[in-house]
């Protein structure tokens, strides 16, 4: 099962990419989704380095080679957190606004502004990452919610459960009103188009 | 029925989703949209454009009709569509809108707008319950062409309260998520619409067409090609 012909596997990349979910902390939120899909990870985790095994490797020993890139990969996510040490997990944020954005899908809702407080006239944007995580968690764990509130919706017909999947899909999507989207448009209510405020940046000494 | 007033509206838009009463209108980029009675709307980015068909009229009755007679376009925000005399488009509202079981909405076009003869709603009604962006039916029934632009003001909703006494226990799945323009379903009284003809958007099977075509004499970026290759 760990022999493999290339290198790095899906199953190491993924490893990997359980690695960084710990490192980023988001694991210990996840670990607890009921999800075939963290069952597969848990799996996948458990697997040592040492049980990835090369072949066909030509020429090559590939004992060496295997020692190589496991000398290499530290010195690759050195260089990733060069470049994306200033960016955050999103995790805080999920933590804070998952439920909200649940509730809303749940409803049938775009949740792309979120009521902070009951009776005041406040809302959060969801970020990207926030966003996408809840809405997918929402996918894999609550979708029956949502479809409990249609009428003649069918819990256990694929087909109705597909139908609204996509719609989930559609509602995060309308929601992707990045800043720069958002800019665009008050631009434009603004009375400016995008174009104009494009080349105004352009222009702009220093830019 | 009375019309809510800008401070009904806000009253219920201060409440969570998790109660009955709660409105939603997203996204508001400002809150200048709200006159005293209405609420102003956007035209959002997607459309559907009536296609000639090969015989010489439309049949409502025909299987297929509403999914095979429609162009979906998107057309971003910054770019414009041009709609020519007298001709029709199905376009939908930026916003997407949650009414309560007590709250009837209905759309009108904006003053300003129709003062160029143009048309954006010939259906204005909207249930109570409805969830979604609203379909518009475009036509521009002045002697010139019309420019669209995504996000220009276009419409304005009027609320109204009805006395329906309590939320129903399920939603009709008819009225909720839409968020594209959504062409006609045409069918017989109380039969269903078949799952997979509900949305002409969860059907793409052209997605390419959700940019005009680079050549379109619709296209802001076909610019100074005037539609020709």
């Amino acid at each position: 099962m760990t022999d493999f012909d290339e290198y790095p596997p899906h199953l190491f990349r993924l490893q990997e990419q359980v690695a960084i979910l710990k490192k980023d902390k988001w694991w210990d939120e996840l670990k607890n989704v009921d999800v075939h899909y963290v069952q597969l990870l848990e799996r996948v985790d458990s697997i040592k380095e040492t049980d990835f095994t090369l072949s066909n490797f030509g020429p090559i020993d590939p004992t060496k080679v295997m020692a190589a890139f496991l000398t290499v990969v530290p010195l690759i996510f050195s260089e990733l957190d060069t470049v994306t040490g200033g960016l955050g997990s999103g995790l805080n944020e999920w933590k804070i606004l998952c439920p909200n954005i649940e509730s809303y899908l749940e409803r049938g809702i775009v949740p792309s502004n979120l009521l902070e407080k009951r009776g005041e006239l406040k809302f959060q944007v969801p970020s990207l990452v926030p966003l996408l995580n809840s809405s997918y968690k929402f996918y894999v764990q609550c979708l029956d919610k949502l479809l409990n509130h249609i009428d003649g919706a069918e819990v256990r017909d694929i087909r109705c459960r597909s139908e609204w999947a996509m719609k989930v899909q559609m509602w995060t999507a309308k929601c992707d009103r990045r800043p720069q989207h958002t800019e665009n448009e008050r631009n434009w209510v603004d009375g400016r188009s995008f174009e104009t405020g494009h080349q105004r940046a352009e222009e702009t000494p220093g830019y | 029925m009375a019309v809510l007033s800008k401070q009904d509206i806000n009253e219920r838009r201060k409440l969570p989703v998790t109660e009955a009463k709660n409105l939603v209108i997203t996204p508001i980029l400002d809150e200048e949209v709200f006159d005293e009675d209405s609420v102003d709307l956007r035209l959002g980015t997607y459309f559907l454009l009536p296609q000639i068909p090969p015989q010489p009229f439309v049949d409502p009755t025909s299987p297929g009709t509403s999914s095979q007679s429609y162009l979906r376009l998107h057309t971003p925000l910054g770019a414009y569509f041009v709609l020519p005399a007298h001709q029709t488009v199905l376009g939908a509202t930026l916003e997407y809108i949650k009414l309560p079981f007590d709250i009837s909405g209905q759309i009108l076009t904006k003053s300003s707008v129709a003062r160029m003869f143009m048309v954006i709603e010939t259906a204005p009604w909207i249930h109570p319950l409805y969830r979604g962006c609203l379909t518009l039916e475009i036509a521009n029934v002045s002697n010139t062409a019309i420019v669209l632009y995504p996000g220009m003001t276009i419409g304005q909703l009027v609320l109204l309260q009805t006395s329906v006494a309590e939320e129903p226990a399920k939603l009709s799945g008819t009225y909720v998520g839409p968020v594209y323009p959504e062409a006609p379903m045409l069918r017989e009284p109380g039969e269903r619409p078949p799952p997979q003809k509900r949305n002409l958007w969860l059907n793409a099977r052209t997605e390419k067409t959700f940019r005009l075509p680079r050549t379109s004499p619709y296209c802001s970026e076909c610019k100074g090609t005037g539609g020709r290759t």
